[in-house]
C-alpha cells in the first residue's frame, strides 16, 4: 500500500505522456480485471476476424476452400456496384442518424434531469420507443407509413395532397424515401437509449460546478456550452462512436422493410445485409469475409477519426 | 481397433439386412430418432406436417421424428453443414437446391431410389428438375404450388364481370371496366416470381429450355413485360405496397383489388383473416396470351451428405413423398400434390389442374439464381415508382439489369 | 405570473405531453391488436369492435412448450447475462479508465475493434466452435454455449469506462491519501458511485437479452430451452401470421422490461457522488 504514491492523483493522460515507471502491482490488478473479457474476445472475435482475413484470400464455400485466389475477392468487392451502393447507403444512414439520435438523446436527458414539472413521468415515456424489439417496432412502422397509413392521413389532415406527392405517399417502397424513412424511425427509437447513456453521465457532474458558474454571472446557455458539454466529453465519445458503429451495421430494419434484396433499387441494401447475402444466399464465404474486412477498415478509420475530433479528454478523461 | 471395426461393420451389415427380412414389429427393439429441420410456418401447415409425421411414425414404429423449426433456415443449415452436423432430413427450397448440390452438402438419393424401387414416374418432371444435377437427384419435391388467378366476385360484379378472364384480351377489357368503377383490377408484386409467370404464355421465358441461359431478351418475354409494365402504367396492376398491404393476398382480402395471382397458401390466410372474401372467391388459370402457362414453387425433402441416419431418413422421404404421406400432407390444402397419383383436395381443383399442366414450370434452377431475382425485382420496382414512367424504357432496363446479373458460366 | 416566459414554459410542457402520447402509440397498437379477432386485425381501428381474448388464450394454451417455461428460460438467461455483464464491465471499465498497465490502450483498441465485426459474419465460425466444444446439444450444457457467446459485451465495457472517466478524480484522492490500493478504490469508491451506469447496463442488457432471437435461435437446440421470442415465431408464417397471439406475447413480454426500467430509475437519477472511504 505504501508503494501507492500520491503522484497518481495526476490525471491519467499526463502520466502517460510522462512515461512513468510501471507499478507492477497495479499492472497485475489491471490485467487481472480485463483478463476474462480479453480472453473471450480473443477467441470469439479476434481469432474469428483473423480467420475471416485468411479465408478472404480463398474461394471459400460451405465445406471449405475451392482454391487460393489472392486479393481477387477484394478486387471484386471494390468493383461490385451493389456493394458500393450498400456502402453509400450505410454511410448516408450513419451520417444522418448519428447526429439526430445523439442530439435528441442529449436533449431528452437534459430535460428529464432538470427540475421540470412531470420529469418523472417524462423519464418513463421518453424511453418507451426503445423498449420494444426492433422487429415489433419496424412491423408497426411499415403499417403506419403505408400509402393509406396513419402518417399519410396526418398529412392529408394538414392539407397535403398525398396522391400528388412525387412518391404518392409510398414512403418505404419508393427508392427516394425508403432509407430516409428508416433514418427517421431509428433516430426516434434509439433516442431513449441515448437518453439513458447521457442521463447516467449527467449524474457525475457536480452541481457545485454549474452553480459556481451561475454565480459568476454565466447564463443558462453559457453554463450548458462551457461547463456541462465539456464535462460530458467521454459520454459524447461513447454515444457517437458506439452509435456510429451500430449505424454502419444496420441490418434488422433494412431486411424487414426492404427484404433480403434491399429493394427497391437497392435503396435499403446495407453493408451488413450484403454480407448476409454473400454468406447465406450465395454461399460465398470468402467473398463475404472480404466484405467484412472492408467494413472493418471503414469502421476503424471512422473511430480513429472520432477520437481525433473529440480530443484526448474524451479518450482519457477530463484533464 | 481392427476388432472393433469389424464388429461395427457386421452390426451395420445386420442393420441393412434386418429391415429387409424382418417386419418392423420384430425390429422394434431399436428405435432410431431422425431430425427434421423445417422453417416456421402457418398454423394450418404445422398441423398438416404434424399429422403426416404421426402417420409415418405409426407405420414405422422403429423411427421417431424430432422436428427442428428454424428461424432462418438457410443460415442455420449452412452453419450445420459447415460443422459437418446436418440434420437427417430437411427442407430445401428449389431456388437454393443447385447451390447446395454444387457445394457438396446434399446426398445423391439415386442409390436409395433404385434400391427401394421407388418410382419417380408419378412426379411432374418440372418439379423434379430443380433438384437434379449431373444425373444425380438431391431431393424429392414434397409438394407444388402453382400461381393461379383469384377473383373477388363482389368487386367483379360491380363492373358487371361474371367470369374470370381467360385470355389477355379479356383481362384487358375487364381491367378497363374495373378502372372505370375506380376499382384496382389486379394486385401483383413487381417480382420475377409473379411477372415471370406470363413469359411462357407470350412465347418467351425467364430462361431457355435447358434452364440456364437467359431468355429475357426474347421477343415473347419482351412482349410479356411490355404488357405488364403497361398495366402498371395504367393502374391495371398495382403492387401490394402501393395498396398499403404487406403482400398481394392481404390487398385482395382487404378488397382493394378484384384479382390477384397467388398459390394455395392464399386460402387458409383468407379463411382466417378475411372470411367474407374467402367465401366468394373464385379461381381459374392465369389469363393466356398464346398458351396457358404458370410458374410453380416447390420444396424438397433432402438428406445431408453427412447426415447420420441416412437409411431411416430415406424411409421418411419415401413415405412423405409417396402417395400416402403426400395425401395426408396435402389434405390440409396448404399445397398441391407434386404427384399425379395423389388426388387434389376439394376446393383446390384449379390449383391442381394448373399444377399438372405441362406448361406450368418452376423458376429456373442454377447457381447464382438469387442474384438474378434481386436484379429483376430491384429494377422493376424502381421503374414503376414514377407515376409517368415510359413503358419501353422500363422494359429495356429490366431486361438489361436481369441479364447483367445472370451468371456468365 | 402570466408573463410571456411562463406561457412559453406552458406551451413547452404541453408539447412534451404530446410527444409522450406519440411514444405510447406502438404499445397501444400492440395492446389493441392483442385484443382483436384475426378477422379485424387489418382494419385501422384502435379500439376493437369486438374485444376478444383469443390472443391471450392462444398464448397460454397453444405455445410450445408452454408460456411459463419460455418466460422462465428468458428470465434465467437474462439474469445470468446481466450479472456477467455488470461484473465484467465494471471490472474492465475501471481498469481501462483508471489503472495503468502496459498495453492498456492496445487492449482497449481491441475492445473497440470487437464491435466492428458483424454477427452475420461470426455466425458460422462460432457455430463450428460450439460444435467442437460439444455445446450444441439438447441438454442443459447447451446453455453454456449461449452464455459463452453472451458473457461479455464490448459496448458495456466501453460505456462503463467512459462513465468512470467522467467521475471527478477528487473522489479517489482522499482514499489514496489514506493508503487505499486500486482494489479498495474500486470496491469502496468507484462501485458505489457507479450505480447510474450499472443500472443502465442492467436495463439495456436485460432488454437486449430478453428480446434477442439471433444467437438463441442458432444455439438453443431443445424446445425446453427456448425463450419468449421463439413463441412469437410460432404464429408467424411466410404468408399467414396470427397477429393477436403475437401481440399478446409482445405485451406480456414488454411488461417485465417496463417494470425493471421504472424500478431502476431510482438508481440512475439524483445520485449523490460520495467519496466516503469507510
Amino acid at each position: 500500500m505504501a508503494t501507492y504514491s500520491t503522484a497518481q492523483a495526476v490525471p491519467v493522460a499526463k502520466q502517460g505522456r510522462n512515461r512513468r515507471r510501471i507499478d507492477w502491482r497495479e499492472a497485475l490488478i489491471g490485467w487481472g480485471f480485463i483478463s476474462i473479457p480479453m480472453s473471450l474476445f480473443l477467441v470469439l472475435n479476434i481469432a474469428i476476424f483473423g480467420y475471416a482475413i485468411y479465408i478472404s484470400l480463398f474461394d471459400w464455400g460451405i465445406l471449405g476452400s475451392h482454391g487460393y485466389v489472392g486479393l481477387k475477392n477484394y478486387q471484386t468487392a471494390l468493383h461490385d456496384p451493389i456493394f458500393l451502393h450498400a456502402i453509400r447507403n450505410s454511410v448516408v444512414y450513419a451520417a444522418l442518424v448519428v447526429p439526430l439520435q445523439t442530439a435528441l438523446g442529449l436533449f431528452l436527458a437534459l430535460l428529464v434531469n432538470a427540475k421540470i414539472r412531470g420529469a418523472k413521468f417524462f423519464r418513463a415515456t421518453f424511453y418507451f420507443p426503445s423498449i420494444a424489439s426492433s422487429a415489433a417496432i419496424t412491423t408497426l412502422f411499415i403499417f403506419l407509413m403505408a400509402p393509406d397509413g396513419l402518417f399519410n392521413h396526418l398529412l392529408t389532415f394538414l392539407h397535403v395532397d398525398v396522391s400528388n406527392l412525387f412518391n404518392q405517399g409510398a414512403w418505404l417502397s419508393d427508392s427516394r424515401t425508403a432509407l430516409y424513412s428508416i433514418i427517421g424511425l431509428n433516430a426516434w427509437t434509439t433516442s431513449g437509449t441515448m437518453m439513458l447513456f447521457y442521463l447516467a453521465n449527467l449524474q457525475t457532474i457536480d452541481n457545485a460546478l454549474t452553480e459556481a458558474a451561475t454565480v459568476d454571472g454565466a447564463n443558462k446557455r453559457q453554463v450548458f456550452w462551457f461547463v456541462t458539454m465539456p464535462l460530458l466529453k467521454p459520454a459524447h465519445f461513447f454515444v457517437v462512436t458506439s452509435g456510429m458503429i451500430g449505424a454502419l451495421q444496420l441490418y434488422d430494419q433494412a431486411i424487414l422493410a426492404g427484404g433480403a434484396d434491399g429493394s427497391p433499387d437497392y435503396s435499403l441494401m446495407t453493408m451488413v445485409l450484403y454480407i448476409y447475402n454473400a454468406c447465406f444466399r450465395q454461399f460465398a464465404f470468402g467473398y463475404a469475409a472480404a466484405l467484412g474486412v472492408v467494413l472493418f477498415v471503414i469502421l476503424f478509420t471512422m473511430t480513429m477519426l472520432q477520437r481525433k475530433i473529440f480530443g484526448n479528454a474524451a479518450w482519457s478523461g477530463n484533464d | 481397433m481392427r476388432g472393433i471395426k469389424s464388429i461395427v461393420a457386421s452390426v451395420a451389415a445386420i442393420g441393412v439386412v434386418l429391415p429387409l427380412s424382418l417386419t418392423p414389429a420384430q425390429a422394434a427393439g431399436t428405435v432410431t430418432t431422425i431430425t427434421l429441420a423445417t422453417w416456421g410456418s402457418s398454423p394450418s401447415e404445422t398441423a398438416a406436417l404434424n399429422d403426416a409425421i404421426a402417420t409415418f411414425e405409426a407405420r414405422y414404429p422403429t423411427i421417431k421424428v424430432q422436428q427442428i423449426v428454424d428461424t432462418d433456415h438457410s443460415a442455420q443449415m449452412v452453419a450445420r453443414f459447415a460443422s459437418h452436423t446436418p440434420p437427417d432430413v430437411f427442407y430445401v427450397d428449389a431456388g437454393v437446391a443447385q447451390d447446395w448440390a454444387r457445394q457438396g452438402v446434399l446426398l445423391d438419393l439415386t442409390p436409395y431410389i433404385q434400391k427401394s424401387g421407388f418410382s419417380l414416374a408419378p412426379f411432374n418432371k418440372s418439379y423434379l428438375k430443380p433438384f437434379e444435377a449431373n444425373g444425380a437427384i438431391y431431393g424429392l419435391p414434397k409438394d407444388a404450388n402453382p400461381l393461379v388467378l383469384e377473383g373477388n366476385r363482389q368487386l367483379m360484379a360491380r363492373a358487371k364481370i361474371k367470369t374470370l378472364p381467360v385470355t389477355i384480351a379479356q383481362f384487358n377489357a375487364d381491367a378497363k371496366r374495373l378502372l372505370a368503377k375506380k376499382i384496382t383490377p389486379m394486385c401483383v408484386d413487381a417480382d420475377i416470381n409473379r411477372l415471370g409467370a406470363y413469359f411462357a404464355s407470350f412465347g418467351g421465358g425467364i430462361a431457355n429450355s435447358g434452364g440456364t441461359k437467359s431468355a429475357m431478351a426474347s421477343k415473347g418475354t419482351r412482349a410479356a413485360l411490355t404488357w405488364e409494365m403497361t398495366n402498371f402504367r395504367t393502374g391495371a396492376f398495382r403492387t401490394p405496397a402501393q395498396l398499403s398491404a404487406g403482400w398481394a393476398g392481404e390487398a385482395f382480402g382487404k378488397g382493394k383489388c378484384a384479382f390477384t395471382m397467388e398459390g394455395a397458401w392464399l386460402d387458409p390466410f383468407l379463411k382466417d383473416s378475411f372470411p367474407s372474401v374467402y367465401k366468394t372467391m373464385i379461381k381459374g388459370p392465369l389469363p393466356r396470351a398464346k398458351k396457358n402457362a404458370s410458374l410453380a414453387f416447390t420444396v424438397s425433402y433432402s438428406i445431408g451428405a453427412e447426415s447420420v441416419n441416412k437409411d431411416a431418413a430415406w424411409s421418411f422421404i419415401q413415405y412423405m413423398t409417396g402417395s400416402r404421406g403426400m395425401t395426408v400432407w396435402t389434405s390440409y390444402g396448404v399445397a398441391i400434390p407434386s404427384r399425379s397419383d395423389v388426388v387434389t383436395p376439394l376446393g383446390y381443383k384449379v390449383n391442381g389442374q394448373v399444377a399438372q399442366a405441362p406448361t406450368t414450370v418452376t423458376t429456373p434452377a442454377f447457381v447464382g439464381w438469387s442474384k438474378v431475382i434481386d436484379a429483376f425485382n430491384n429494377t422493376a420496382k424502381a421503374q414503376i415508382q414514377n407515376k409517368n414512367f415510359k413503358v419501353a424504357a422500363a422494359v429495356s432496363a429490366i431486361i438489361s439489369a436481369t441479364n447483367g446479373a445472370w451468371p456468365s458460366a | 405570473m402570466t408573463s410571456r416566459r411562463s406561457i412559453r414554459t406552458q406551451a413547452f410542457f404541453w408539447a412534451l405531453i404530446l410527444y409522450s402520447m406519440v411514444t405510447f402509440v406502438p404499445f397501444l397498437w400492440s395492446l389493441s391488436t392483442s385484443f382483436k379477432k384475426q378477422s379485424e386485425v387489418f382494419q385501422n381501428n384502435l379500439i376493437p369492435h369486438v374485444i376478444s381474448t383469443h390472443g391471450y388464450t392462444t398464448v397460454f394454451s397453444k405455445i410450445q412448450p408452454n408460456f411459463l417455461t419460455l418466460f422462465g428460460n428468458s428470465l434465467f438467461i437474462a439474469v445470468v447475462v446481466v450479472i456477467m455483464h455488470v461484473c465484467l464491465a465494471s471490472l474492465a471499465g475501471y481498469a481501462f479508465a483508471r489503472l495503468h498497465f502496459p498495453g492498456r490502450d492496445f487492449f482497449f483498441y481491441l475492445v473497440l475493434a470487437t464491435l466492428m465485426i458483424p454477427d452475420q459474419l461470426r455466425l458460422v465460425p462460432i457455430y463450428q466452435l460450439l460444435v467442437k466444444l460439444s455445446l450444441i446439444n439438447p441438454h442443459p450444457s447447451n446453455y453454456l454455449g449461449l452464455f459463452l457467446i453472451k458473457a461479455v459485451s464490448a459496448a458495456d465495457i466501453f460505456l462503463v469506462r467512459q462513465y468512470f472517466l467522467t467521475l471527478p478524480r477528487e473522489l479517489e484522492d482522499a482514499a489514496r491519501i489514506d493508503g487505499a490500493g486500486p482494489f479498495q478504490i474500486f470496491t469502496r469508491i468507484m462501485l458505489p458511485n457507479a450505480m447510474p451506469v450499472l443500472a443502465t447496463v442492467t436495463i439495456l442488457t436485460f432488454q437486449g437479452t430478453w428480446n434477442e432471437l439471433f444467437w438463441p435461435s442458432i444455439i438453443l437446440q431443445s424446445p425446453g430451452h427456448w425463450t419468449l421470442p421463439f413463441g412469437i415465431l410460432q404464429f408467424k408464417g411466410q404468408f399467414q401470421t396470427d397477429w393477436p397471439p403475437i401481440m399478446a406475447l409482445v405485451v406480456l413480454s414488454t411488461l417485465p422490461v417496463l417494470f425493471l426500467y421504472l424500478f431502476s430509475q431510482r438508481f440512475i437519477i439524483n445520485m449523490q457522488l460520495s467519496s466516503a472511504v469507510k
